[in-house]
Order: C-alpha cells, then structure tokens, then sequence
C-alpha cells in the first residue's frame, strides 16, 4: 500500500492494536490486583471470625459469617481447611477445633505470603506497561507528526511555491519523479496542468507575433503608397503645375486632411503592433515631469485656441521620474488633446499632478466636456473604441491612442484610468510609481 | 544645390523629383537602386545625397558607408524612410546628417532639407 491514506491507516491499526493490547494487559493487572486484595481481606474476616468461634455465646454468628465467607475463598485448600473448622465446631470436639483453627491459620499465613509476592509482581507489571503504553502513544504522535511533515506538508508546501513561481512566469513547474501517493497524483496533474498552459500560451504567443508580423508588414506596405498620394495632394496644393481654384483647393484639402488621418492611423498600428511584440525599446531617465507636463501643453497651445479650450496648470510643482520622456510626452499629448476635443467652447482644461493613497504620483488631465458613460469607461482604453453617445460628436481620432497610452503607461509599471459621470466632465489620469520631489543627480533636462 | 536622388519606388522618385527641382530649385539625378546610387554619387560632383532606407540591390545605410569610404571629401548624406525604430534612428544619425520620414509633406521636405543642412554647418 503505497498511498499517505493507505500507509496512515496500516500504521495506526498495527500501533493501535498494539496500544489495545497493553492497555487490556494493564487492565487484567488492576482486575488481578483487586481480586488479591479481596481474597487477603476475606482471610482477614475468616481468621477473626474463627477465633469467635471458641466463645460459646459468639459462635452462632461467627459460623454464620464463616459460611458466607466459605464459598469466596480462594485457593481450594484455604475453602477446604475453613470447612474442616466450620465442621469441627458443628462436632463440638475442642482439640479437634484447635487443630482445624491451627491447620486453617497455617494455609492462610502461606497464602498471605505468597499473595503479598504476587502483589508486588501485579504492580511491577502495571508499572512496565504503563510506561510501555505512554512510550507507545508518544512515539505515535511524534512519528505521524514525522511522518505527515516529511510525505505531506513538505511535499505541498514546494507545491504551493512551484505554483507561485508558475505565476511570475518562471516556468520551472516540472516535478521530476513524483512519489506514487497522493501527492504524487496532485504533481502529475499539476504537470499536466503546466504542460497544457504552456502549449496554449506557446500558441497565442505564436499567433500573436504572427499578428504583428502581419501589422508591422502591411502597415510598411501601407506607407509607401501614402507618400506617393500625400506627396502628390502637397504638389498639386503648392500650385507648382498650375493655379487651381478654390473649389478645387479645397477639395484637396479635404483629401489631405484625410490623408493624414490615415497615416496617423498606418502609424498607431505600427506603434502597437511593436509593443505588442515588445520590439520597442523604452530608454528611462530621471526627468522633471513639471517640464514634460509644460512643454507639452505648449505643444497644444494651437490646437486649444481654435477649440476655444483654455489649458489650466494646477499645483505643478517639480516632481522627478524615471521615464521615457517621448513616450510620456506622446501619453499626455493623447489625453490633453482629447480633452481639449471633447470641450464645450470656452471650456476649461486642468492639468496637474497629485499623490496618490499608494504613494504613487499621479498626473491628470480633467475636462468639462459630456463626460463618459460607465459602461464606456473600460472600452475605451480598448483598441479600435471610442465612445460615441448621443452625447458626444464623433470626433475623428484613430482609436488606438488611449490604447497606445496605455501599453506605455503600463511599461512604466504605472496604471491609467478614468473618473467620469455623464454630465459632469472626465478625469483621465496615469500614475508612475517611480519618483522623487528631490532633483536626483542623474536628472536629464528636459529639452 | 544638385542632388542625388536614390528612391526605388517610381511614383515617390516622380514626385520628390518635381517637389525638389520645382519648389526647392534644386537640381537632381535619380537612381533607382542601391548599386546604381552609388555608382552616381562617386562619378557624379553632388552636394547632398537622399538615400531611400529600403532600396533592391544595397539599402541605402550600405551606400552611405561605401560612399563614404571611397569618396575623399564625402557630402552630407539624408536617409528617407518609413522606419522609426530607434536602432535604425541611432544609425541615420551616426552615418548621415538626419532622416525624413516617409510619407512626407512636399513643403515640408523642402524645409527639412535646408534645416539639417544648417543643422550640420554649426
């Protein structure tokens, strides 16, 4: 029997048979003990009775006790001699009660002695048993605990770790010789479990660089017919073959400005489609997030003017992060711009910096436009969505920058999220766990 | 100014030809691959060279480093491409004067000409 179960159980009926067995040994010793004292004691009432028996006015109740005491006596010789006495005195012979007195004395003397003997070898048994038994008991406990620590709760805890280190992608989940017990079926299936994850993330893995193969391929093949229109709608606009009209200028415009668009479009794919495959390279300094934070907004300055946004910094103090500054820069140019979209005319645009419960710091974009339904909240950071209520205008973007923001933010080991109730505004904020308000010595300038 | 041209796909070489000799007034030869680039940059007393990145025969970065180590006093050499990788932005840089990405605005590849010349006289 190779299972804990099985090797469990046929331990404690052995030891517990043998525990049973000393115990009940212990037990007949006590019962034996009793049963010695009993017979010394009706010795003791036989001899006193016995000596009544020469007073005549005591004999008739000390012959009554004698017959009761008769049948309890034990060995037959001591039952036999206390006979004699209670036949003599019947007789009535005074020598002949003497001498069955005399003889019965002499047999209970021998059995008291050799009684006594037996006695102490009662209580040495006890004794050894006793102690045999608690050794026993002892011995079970610290052998199952032994026993359970060494095949179960060792065994379980590195199966706890291996599935732990499982977690953070380690992948070391072979058990090389699982035992062939319990455990032994919970590692195999655990290998088995492993195995089948690995192969299914093995898979998506494949399919997934296939996919950005893909959308890094056709987003370069994309490119090149783009310059040849975007290049040909620019010469056509210069007037370089001939003066055009307005009417026809301006429907180049409209095919340049959606030319752009698309290239912007061409250009997010490609973005993602190389951090989906982790081909982009992040290059971390220290920089003063303050500077980032202003310089942007500066970048944004137009594009908030004929918007009739107004861009407002609020508590920008000098922070300093370990980040990368252009992919930051691109994160809050994504989410001022947007804000600046999606406000009403004259509204205002609220840019600043915060710490957060966790110690984190937090920059924010808030806005006074229509707000984002609940259930748009989680979409949005989705590739490809948009929220496009009936309170909000389609507004043109790509639908990737929120998810190009996010991919950068969670490089940086930081989160981006939304407050928002329809109606009143929108926060949108990411946080960067990595900073410092002291000017660390490595500090890059912003430039 | 006279200027090589090396671009492989025929409509962008059309058009960034009329974009430099009309609204830049430059002159310009135009090859076509990257073995014939730099069989005109060697022969040919140019002032600046437009190597297209991605180009049959050698890619431009190739034409860039044989030009420069065959020709004596090499001019200033401009990468156009539709890669934005930081490795390939790090090696424009280390071998030519910058990089115009494509697709380009004609108005602004004239501009962006003369800023990366500037650019590399200071």
């Amino acid at each position: 029997m190779r299972s804990i179960q099985g090797q469990l159980t046929l331990f404690y009926l052995v030891f517990g048979s043998i525990v049973a067995a000393l115990c009940l040994k212990v037990f007949e010793n006590y019962k034996l003990q009793s049963m010695a004292h009993d017979q010394l004691k009706y010795g003791y009432q036989a001899e006193v009775n016995i000596k009544d028996v020469v007073y005549i006015n005591k004999r008739r109740y000390a012959l009554m006790q004698l017959k009761k005491l008769r049948p309890l006596l034990t060995p037959e010789t001591r039952s036999l001699a206390l006979s004699d006495v209670i036949a003599a005195t019947n007789e009535g012979s005074p020598s002949r009660i003497q001498s069955t007195i005399q003889h019965f004395q002499n047999i209970n003397t021998e059995f008291k002695r050799v009684t006594y003997n037996n006695l102490q070898i009662l209580r040495n048994n006890i004794e050894y048993y006793t102690m045999i038994t608690l050794g026993l008991i002892i011995a079970l406990y610290l052998g199952t605990f032994v026993y359970l620590k060494q095949k179960v709760f060792s065994p379980l805890h590195s199966i706890s770790k291996k599935m732990k280190d499982f977690l953070v992608d380690k992948y070391t989940y072979q058990f090389s010789v699982p035992p062939d017990n319990e455990i032994g079926d919970l590692q195999t299936s655990f290998n088995s479990m492993a195995q089948k994850v690995l192969t299914q993330v093995d898979e998506l893995q494949a399919l997934d660089s296939a996919k950005s193969e893909f959308l890094s391929i056709a987003s370069h093949e994309l490119r090149t017919p783009m310059t040849s229109i975007k290049g040909s709608l620019g010469l056509l606009h210069s007037g370089v073959t001939e003066q055009l009209n307005e009417a026809s200028l301006n429907l180049i415009s409209i095919a340049e400005t959606e030319t752009d668009r698309l290239i912007r479009l061409i250009n997010d794919i490609l973005d993602l489609s190389k951090i989906e495959a982790r081909m982009l390279d992040f290059d971390k300094r220290w920089v003063n997030v303050k500077h980032v934070i202003n310089m942007t907004l500066e970048s944004l300055e137009g594009l908030a003017n004929t918007a009739h946004a107004n861009l407002v910094r609020v508590n920008l103090n000098d922070f300093y992060a370990l980040i990368d500054q252009d992919r930051i820069q691109q994160v809050l140019t994504n989410l001022i711009s947007n804000a600046i979209k999606y406000s009403p005319a004259n509204g205002h645009v609220y840019v600043g910096i915060e710490i957060t419960d966790k110690g984190h710091l937090k920059i924010y974009v808030r806005d006074e436009g229509n707000g984002i339904a609940p259930e748009d909240q989680k979409l949005i950071f989705e590739k490809f969505r948009q929220a496009t209520g009936k309170n909000n205008p389609l507004v043109k973007g790509t639908g990737l920058g929120l998810a190009i923001a996010k991919a950068f933010v969670e490089e940086h080991s930081g989160t981006i999220g939304v407050n928002s109730k329809p109606g009143h505004g929108s926060e949108f904020y990411f946080t960067l766990p990595e900073w410092t308000d002291k000017k660390p010595s490595n500090t890059e300038d912003a430039a | 100014m006279k200027i090589l041209l090396a671009e492989d796909d025929p409509n962008i070489a059309k058009i960034a030809i009329m974009t430099l000799e009309k609204l830049g007034g430059h002159e310009v030869i135009h090859a076509s691959n990257g073995e014939e680039a730099l069989d005109l940059a060697i022969n040919h007393d140019v002032d600046l060279l437009l190597l297209d990145e991605m180009m049959p025969k050698k890619n431009g970065l190739t034409v860039c480093q044989e030009y420069q180590s065959t020709v004596a006093q090499p001019k200033p050499v401009i990468f156009l491409s539709a890669k934005s990788q930081m490795e390939d932005l790090d090696a424009f840089l280390t071998y030519g004067i910058g990089h115009i990405a494509k697709p380009f605005d004609p108005a602004s590849l004239v501009q962006r000409i003369n800023q990366l010349l500037e650019n590399a006289d200071q």
